[in-house]
């Protein structure tokens, strides 16, 4: 079977500081069609690179090693232009701060009809009616006005409305979405991730979703993969990652959210730092942060274990009992 | 090399050091050129072969010879001992101007950035009008009201410098200023003033350090050009730009006399520059 | 800009007034004259009037094109201007052209293309920077004027080619110093760009190289371009006055030098006075420039 997307055994080296660090380590995902899979984890652990290396957007003298196939088509090694087609025509990006990443010196209606007209050729007039109608199905009234607007004259949550409109126009079978809500008031970023899954979902689109917040995952993945220094430590449902977490950092993860039914003296935390790929000790990267931490757990890394469907990277995830919540298991995090 | 090995071995090898981590081997070279010009210009009567001025006309324009390291100018004078007194002039002309300029600057740009408001507003004014008259011009007219000298220009050229350091230094106060430490102060009831000579200008001090050494290196440019112009140093007397003030020479195809002193402009503001970069990278990177 | 302009001319004219002495004994110098004529002249210039009424006589005529009589030739200030003038304006416009179309393109080029070329063009324009203008002119005219005889050493040359000829030395001469800066700004901004949010994007959308780097890095990046080449444009006027001196050139330069040498002030007045307008003016329309490239400082757009 031919998955849309399927990343195996993708590692990424970049230039920190003059020198090569490894910031991906042997990731391995799929995504099919129409599916949801989000990418969770803490800043620095890898999740967004993965994204940007889909579309072998890595910065200035990155190297990019493993295999990324699309529908089936191997992309490593593939040319410019190829590279070029197939993000003009396949998979399509969301980027964290629409504020940042629109072009501030042209207006709204051309960042919207830009790929249209230059990589399609189409009539810049029938392109602009396009992202006209678009505009108004992610929920932006006078689009025509909006059109003349130049990026400034919007808020951040109608900017990244346009974004995910600019996204849509292109039709893509994969979009990539970089944290859309983080930089966007608290109150804004359900309206804009509703409209986002909604208009997927009925277009038949797949999303590769990226994303710190766990239960923002959880709402509406098919699928939540947890990132933690470079390696995926964790693939599961949203379900059973919430029954029966595998992997001790899920565990640390669910543990160290708030919770509106419950009342708890404070937050449980992850002892120590978030660590980078290039900072992790030899073997798996969480021992020092990991409370059921064994002498073979900085011999190696786990290899990837399929356990009740999930897949998991630890050498204990068989015997361990981990639990989702605080109440009833307790003990699993340090103060 | 063994020069350089002895002076990083030295006891001041900690001073060196420091000097290495800020701005790097090209800048200890470029200013080590420096320092050499400014020994060399010091010790130009000791040093110099013969007097800048004897005229020999029995050997205009020879060239390399023993007697003339550099050969002589279309009068017979010697161009090495030329140049050497000719530094003189050329480096002390920008350091009166910067150093006038700063003197100015840095208590206008701290009163501006420290009082905000319509003093400010007036300053920046007043900054941007300065700006609107090239310095060139200025010591035009300068020299017109008071006739050539090193003196009127150097003192037009330190108005016309004194905005851009002043910017600069404001611009950085301004930032500085709000930081919650200056804050800190306020609250414990230091004067406004206290605040601006112990802390704030000595904090921004490394900006106003790379704005000040760049712009000597424009300043040795426009002194040189207005000697050129015969407004600066006045023959006899003599700095690098009124050596290359020789048309005759050039229109002969006699280039060696005016080359030299070309050279050593542009190495001495190459070197300058670099340093003034460096130290202003520095900053920024320190900033992140 | 007008308010500038008005205190800018304010400045000049009082800065005569600064200078040692009484003003007709400036005026007359070192010449000695019945007291009939020193009164006719303090009539004429309005010397016994208060200071602000002379000053106000002096910008009206001014405004209507008298800018007074030269003393030391006694023929209108504004007949030697407009002699002047074309020589130096056809320099300095030249000279701009050469300046905006090499320093952009250099350094664009020394973005796109690092490596080699990249350090090369750096190192250049690191000593390029530091070339006094006068240098330049002496080493150009030394090289392909005495030399190798390819241009004229001499003069400003009648008709337009004849003129272009005669011009080609001086403007890049005139050039050479904000070429080399403007380059290292390009290349700056550029590189900004190239590795900034906005092109990031418009990579991640399939455009091609060309459109990316022409209306994502180049478009923006021209922002603070243009900020650098205006006022590089307004410091080229103060430089004609080198470059004419360097080149025989009869421009506003060189009068203003020979004014200043033979004492003539209603000259020198009015020379500085045109170079410093045209600065504002420069200035004034490279801040109009600048606000329609970036619509984010557009006044009086309307807000969502």
């Amino acid at each position: 079977m031919t998955h849309l997307l399927q990343i195996e055994n993708l590692s990424v080296d970049l230039v920190v500081h003059r020198r090569y660090r490894k910031v991906l380590q042997d990731v391995s995902i799929t995504v099919e069609k129409a599916e949801v899979v989000s990418l969770v984890g803490e800043s620095g652990s890898g999740k967004s690179m993965t994204a940007r290396s889909v579309l072998s957007l890595l910065p200035a003298q990155g190297k990019m090693s493993g295999g990324i196939a699309f529908d089936g088509q191997s992309l490593i090694g593939a040319s410019y232009k190829e590279w070029q087609k197939f993000r003009a025509t396949k998979a399509a990006m969301i980027f964290q701060d629409p504020r940042a990443s629109i072009n501030p010196v042209h207006r709204i209606g051309d960042f919207l009809t830009e790929a249209l007209v230059h990589n399609r050729g189409m009539d810049r007039h029938e392109a602009l009616e396009r992202a006209a109608t678009l505009l108004e199905q992610v929920g932006i009234d006078d689009a025509t006005r909006r059109l003349r607007q130049y990026p400034h004259e919007l808020s951040g949550g109608m900017l990244q409305r346009v974004m995910i409109a600019s996204v849509l126009l292109i039709e893509p079978q994969l979009i990539l979405a970089d944290e859309p809500t983080t930089a966007l008031d608290v109150t804004t970023q359900a309206d804009v991730i509703a409209v986002l899954d909604d208009l997927r979902a009925q277009r038949d689109m797949a999303m590769l979703f990226i994303t710190h917040d766990l239960e923002l995952a959880a709402a509406f993945s098919d699928r939540i993969a947890v990132m933690y220094a470079g390696f995926i430590v964790e693939v599961s449902t949203p379900a059973q990652l919430h029954a029966r977490p595998l992997h001790p950092y899920t565990a640390a993860l669910l543990h160290s959210r708030p919770m509106l039914h419950e009342r708890t003296a404070r937050l449980p935390q992850i002892s120590g730092r978030p660590l980078s790929a290039f900072e992790a000790p030899p073997g798996c990267p969480f021992q020092d942060r990991c409370p059921y931490v064994q002498p073979r757990c900085s011999e190696s890394m786990p290899q990837p274990l399929l356990i009740a469907g999930s897949i998991v990277r630890c050498h204990r995830a068989s015997e361990l009992e981990l639990v989702s919540t605080v109440g009833a298991g307790g003990g699993q995090t340090h103060g | 090399m063994s020069l350089l090995t002895n002076l990083t071995n030295r006891e001041d090898h900690h001073l060196l050091r420091k000097v290495h981590d800020r701005i790097g081997t090209g800048g200890m070279v470029a200013g080590g050129f420096m320092l050499f010009l400014i020994v060399a210009a010091t010790l130009a009567p000791l040093i110099s072969p013969m007097s800048p001025n004897a005229i020999d006309l029995l050997n205009v324009s020879s060239g390399s010879t023993w007697l003339h390291p550099l050969g002589t100018d279309n009068l017979g004078r010697d161009v090495l001992s030329r140049l050497l007194w000719g530094a003189r002039p050329s480096l002390l002309g920008p350091t009166l101007v910067i150093g006038v300029a700063t003197i100015i600057a840095v208590p206008l740009a701290a009163l501006a950035g420290w009082s905000g408001g319509v003093i400010d507003q007036i300053v920046s004014r007043f900054l941007d009008l300065v700006f609107a008259f090239p310095g060139i011009l200025l010591a035009i007219l300068a020299v017109t009201l008071y006739g050539p000298g090193l003196y009127p220009c150097s003192m037009a050229l330190a108005l016309s410098y004194m905005p851009w350091i002043a910017r600069v230094t404001r611009s950085e106060i301004l930032r500085e200023r709000n930081k919650p430490y200056i804050k800190a102060l306020e609250v414990q009831g230091l004067s406004g003033f206290a605040i601006c000579v112990r802390h704030l200008i000595p904090n921004v001090s490394a900006t106003i350090w790379s704005q000040v050494t760049i712009s000597f290196g424009y300043a040795l440019i426009d002194l040189a050009a207005l000697s050129f112009l015969g407004l600066n140093i006045l023959p006899p007397g003599s700095d690098w730009g009124v050596m290359t003030n020789n048309e005759n020479a050039i229109l002969q195809g006699d280039l060696n006399q005016v080359l030299y002193p070309c050279l050593l402009i542009i190495l001495s503001v190459t070197s300058v520059t670099y340093v003034g970069k460096r130290l202003s990278d520095e900053n920024t990177r320190l900033l992140k | 800009m007008v308010v500038l302009l008005l205190v800018t001319s304010f400045v000049i004219y009082a800065s005569l007034f600064l200078a040692p002495g009484s003003p007709d004994a400036l005026l007359f110098g070192a010449h000695t004259v019945s007291p009939a004529v020193r009164a006719a002249v303090n009539r004429q210039y309005h010397l016994n009037d208060p200071f602000l009424q002379q000053y106000w006589y002096w910008l009206t005529n001014v405004l209507h094109g008298n800018f007074g009589t030269s003393i030391t030739y006694r023929t209108p200030v504004a007949l030697r201007l407009t002699a002047a003038a074309p020589v130096t304006a056809f320099l300095v416009i030249y000279s701009s052209i050469l300046i905006i179309v090499s320093g952009v393109a250099l350094g664009v080029l020394s973005s796109l293309r690092p490596g080699k070329l990249d350090t090369f063009i750096m190192t250049a324009t690191n000593v390029g920077t530091a070339v006094p203008t006068f240098v330049a002119g002496l080493i150009l005219l030394a090289f392909f004027g005495v030399k190798l005889n390819w241009f004229p050493v001499y003069g400003a040359g009648a008709g337009f080619f004849d003129r272009l000829h005669h011009l080609t030395l001086p403007a890049v001469a005139l050039a050479f110093w904000a070429v080399a800066y403007l380059t290292r700004v390009t290349r700056t901004s550029m590189r900004e760009e190239l590795q900034g949010d906005p092109v990031l994007t418009a990579r991640s959308r399939g455009l091609s190289r060309r459109v990316v780097i022409q209306r994502h890095a180049f478009r923006n990046a021209l922002i603070p371009v243009v900020t650098v080449a205006g006022l590089q444009v307004a410091g080229l006027l103060a430089g004609t006055v080198i470059v004419e001196q360097v080149f025989g050139l009869n421009g506003l330069g060189e009068l203003l030098l020979t004014s200043v040498q033979d004492k003539d002030f209603a000259t020198v007045q009015a020379v500085s006075l045109i170079l410093v307008a045209a600065f504002i003016v420069v200035n004034t329309f490279v801040d109009i420039t600048y606000t329609m490239l970036d619509p984010r400082i557009r006044l009086g757009t309307n807000q969502p």
